[in-house]
């Protein structure tokens, strides 16, 4: 009998029986202790794990690809209905095979990959409130950025009212302005940004070396206290796309216009490549390009988050005609009208966004063809340069300007006329007095025999 | 009124239900440790710690329900302290700067000094509540449920019949 049934009056009335214990009684049965985990409590959450991990495949990602195609759609972009994507959130994955996209309503392809396959860190993601994408790889990439019929460059023009004629506008010069508008842009959202937040405190625990600084923020759903947070890590979520490793294969590029820098195959590897980077976050970027008309093209890029680095751009087989472009040298070699090719190495260097650099070139096969309007002193050069019948000439030439607009700010041509031309002269009229004088040995050995061991002997000697 | 009435009774029946005096204990733990943690903070997202927090009493076979109002107790208590978190915080900054480097602990919110504020005052008070429940439970178990359970054995025996509506409440209200 439990404490808690009920007990008869009558029974409580009478006085206590003490009657021995019933032999046969079974007695209670002891409590089972608890155990340390609540079983009820893992199934629950494992079948809830099991449930979301079924709904990922069959709900959230059909709904992700259908995201992605609509932010597409938003830019005027589209998929090709061959193009099959796949999205595995429970791995982090991304796959496309046969991507190709196209504007909005036309049917010439913007850019094509025959694979691409980006892995996203998931863990990373999650903590850092950042989309880390830990290796993304395009293969067989293809762009085609020639202009429509009217003149427009696909993705880049927006669009016009009818008849306009974008052919007239110059694409390059049209990229330039962009770009401005868009450092304008960033100029002002880090003004904003700083008058937003307090300086960073100089007390308290100084972050570890190598790691990001640290800042404090004013959170919005509690004003009175302050977040501390790494320098450039956004309060906003995954708001940053970082690549940990990018490898893209190219097939082709086109140029708007085309043109000798039109690619036509290369490589590209990078590490840590995003658009706002985190501080202590290098980027690099190392690749292999074989263009249309310029050769081969090596770069190598390194940019640093306080807005300094460094791109070397190495192409042995570079033609002047277009270094001398009115749009990169200005008036300062369009007049010489340069032909030739360049074996250059162009170490630029940046700080914020002004560009430093003076690339060394040896250029072959130079010939100057200076217009009408270029002046006497053009045609001088000219006559001294053209007369080296495209002898081998060392050409520093000044880079300038800023980020997204370089210019050359030293042509170099008087370093070309006091040094440069002095020395290639001299070498081939050293080379012209070698070949002669070797012309005069051979006729000199084919009479005496005897001479021939003497240069020979002569030739071991200096090496020649 | 009735939140606080349904808090108190939670509290109290923990104490009276058949959990061992160590579920009990950890449900208290728990519960406010987890009060006093941010969990899923609408304008940030989800705050791991809490929320492995929260996974671990579900794991863990502590008593759900003494989890359950020790952290209805702490996120009201935590509103109530909201200003002495932030002088707290304030004065742990050097923690917050250290929590900002550790993913996990920035994500939980614990570089902020509100939020880091409000998790010391958990600290603190999480094994104070765990060992006064504990403490509670046993002498409760011990002395007064079986004062109570006596009186209502002579209530019902028809002994005593003085306020017995008020010896019924007093059970009810206990769980007995």
């Amino acid at each position: 009998m439990s404490d808690l049934d009920p007990v008869p009056p009558t029974a409580a009335a009478e006085p206590p029986n003490p009657a021995p214990a019933d032999p046969v009684a079974v007695p209670d049965k002891p409590k089972k202790k608890p155990g340390v985990i609540r079983w009820g409590g893992v199934i629950t959450i494992l079948v809830l794990v099991a449930l979301v991990v079924l709904a990922i495949p069959l709900g959230l990602e059909p709904w992700l690809v259908k995201k992605v195609k609509d932010v597409l759609r938003s830019q005027g972009l589209e998929l090709a209905p061959q193009t099959t994507l796949g999205i595995s959130l429970f791995g982090g994955r991304l796959h496309a095979e046969q991507l190709e996209l196209h504007e909005v309503g036309k049917s010439a392809s913007v850019a094509y990959a025959v694979r691409l396959d980006a892995d996203v860190a998931m863990w990373e993601t999650l903590v850092s409130g950042d989309i880390v994408i830990a290796e993304l790889t395009l293969e067989g990439l293809s762009g085609n950025l020639r202009r429509g019929p009217r003149g427009e460059v696909p993705v880049v023009t927006p669009p016009a009212e009818p008849g306009h004629d974008w052919s007239q506008v110059d694409w390059m010069t049209y990229a330039k302005k962009g770009l401005e508008k868009l450092k304008e842009r960033r100029d002002t959202e880090q003004e904003k940004q700083a008058d937003k937040q307090p300086a960073p405190s100089a007390t308290g625990v100084q972050p570890t070396p190598g790691t990001p600084p640290l800042v404090q923020d004013a959170p919005d759903d509690w004003p009175k206290s302050k977040t501390w947070r790494q320098a450039q890590r956004d309060e906003k979520r995954w708001s940053r796309v970082v690549v940990r490793h990018l490898l893209v294969s190219f097939a082709k590029v086109s140029l708007p216009d085309e043109s000798p820098l039109d690619v036509t195959g290369g490589k590209l590897e990078g590490r840590n490549v995003a658009l706002r980077q985190d501080a202590g976050e290098g980027m690099t970027l190392v690749g292999e390009l074989t263009t249309l008309g310029a050769g081969p093209l090596a770069l190598d890029l390194a940019r640093n988050p306080d807005e300094t680095g460094h791109l070397i751009i190495k192409a042995p087989t570079f033609p002047l005609a277009l270094l001398a472009d009115q749009r990169i040298a200005g008036d300062s070699l369009a007049p010489y009208g340069p032909t030739g090719s360049a074996d250059l190495v162009l170490p630029l260097t940046w700080k914020d966004w002004d560009l430093a650099g003076t690339m060394t070139a040896t250029v072959t096969g130079l010939k100057l063809t200076p217009t009408a309007a270029a002046g006497g002193e053009a045609q001088k050069v000219a006559t001294y340069v053209n007369a080296l019948k495209g002898q081998p000439i060392t050409w520093p030439v000044t880079f300038g300007g800023v980020l997204y607009a370089p210019t050359i700010t030293d042509s170099g041509v008087d370093e070309v006329l006091k040094g440069g031309v002095k020395d290639a002269a001299v070498n081939y009229a050293k080379d012209k007095a070698g070949a002669e004088a070797d012309k005069q040995l051979k006729k000199l050995e084919d009479k005496n025999p005897a001479a021939k061991q003497a240069t020979d002997g002569l030739k071991n000697l200096f090496g020649k | 009124m009735f939140l606080i009435y349904k808090l108190l009774r939670g509290m109290v029946r923990a104490i009276f239900s058949e959990a061992a005096p160590w579920q009990v204990t950890i449900g208290a733990f728990l519960g406010t440790a987890l009060g006093f943690l941010a969990i899923w903070p609408l304008a940030w997202g989800p705050a791991p710690l809490g929320i492995g927090l929260l996974l671990i009493a579900l794991v863990v076979n502590c008593h759900l329900g003494s989890v359950f109002a020790f952290m209805l107790v702490g996120k009201l208590v935590s509103l109530a302290l909201m200003g002495p978190a932030v002088a707290l915080g304030t004065w742990a900054e050097p923690l917050a700067q250290w929590c900002a480097q550790q993913p996990v602990l920035f994500q939980s919110r614990l570089s902020n000094t509100g939020y880091l504020g409000l998790a010391l005052i958990g600290a603190c008070l999480a094994p104070l509540n765990a060992i006064l429940m504990l403490r509670l439970t046993l002498w409760v178990r011990s002395t007064l449920a079986e004062r109570i359970k006596a009186h209502r054995k002579l209530m019902k025996a028809g002994k005593l019949a003085d306020k017995k509506w008020l010896m019924q409440a007093l059970c009810w209200f206990f769980g007995i």
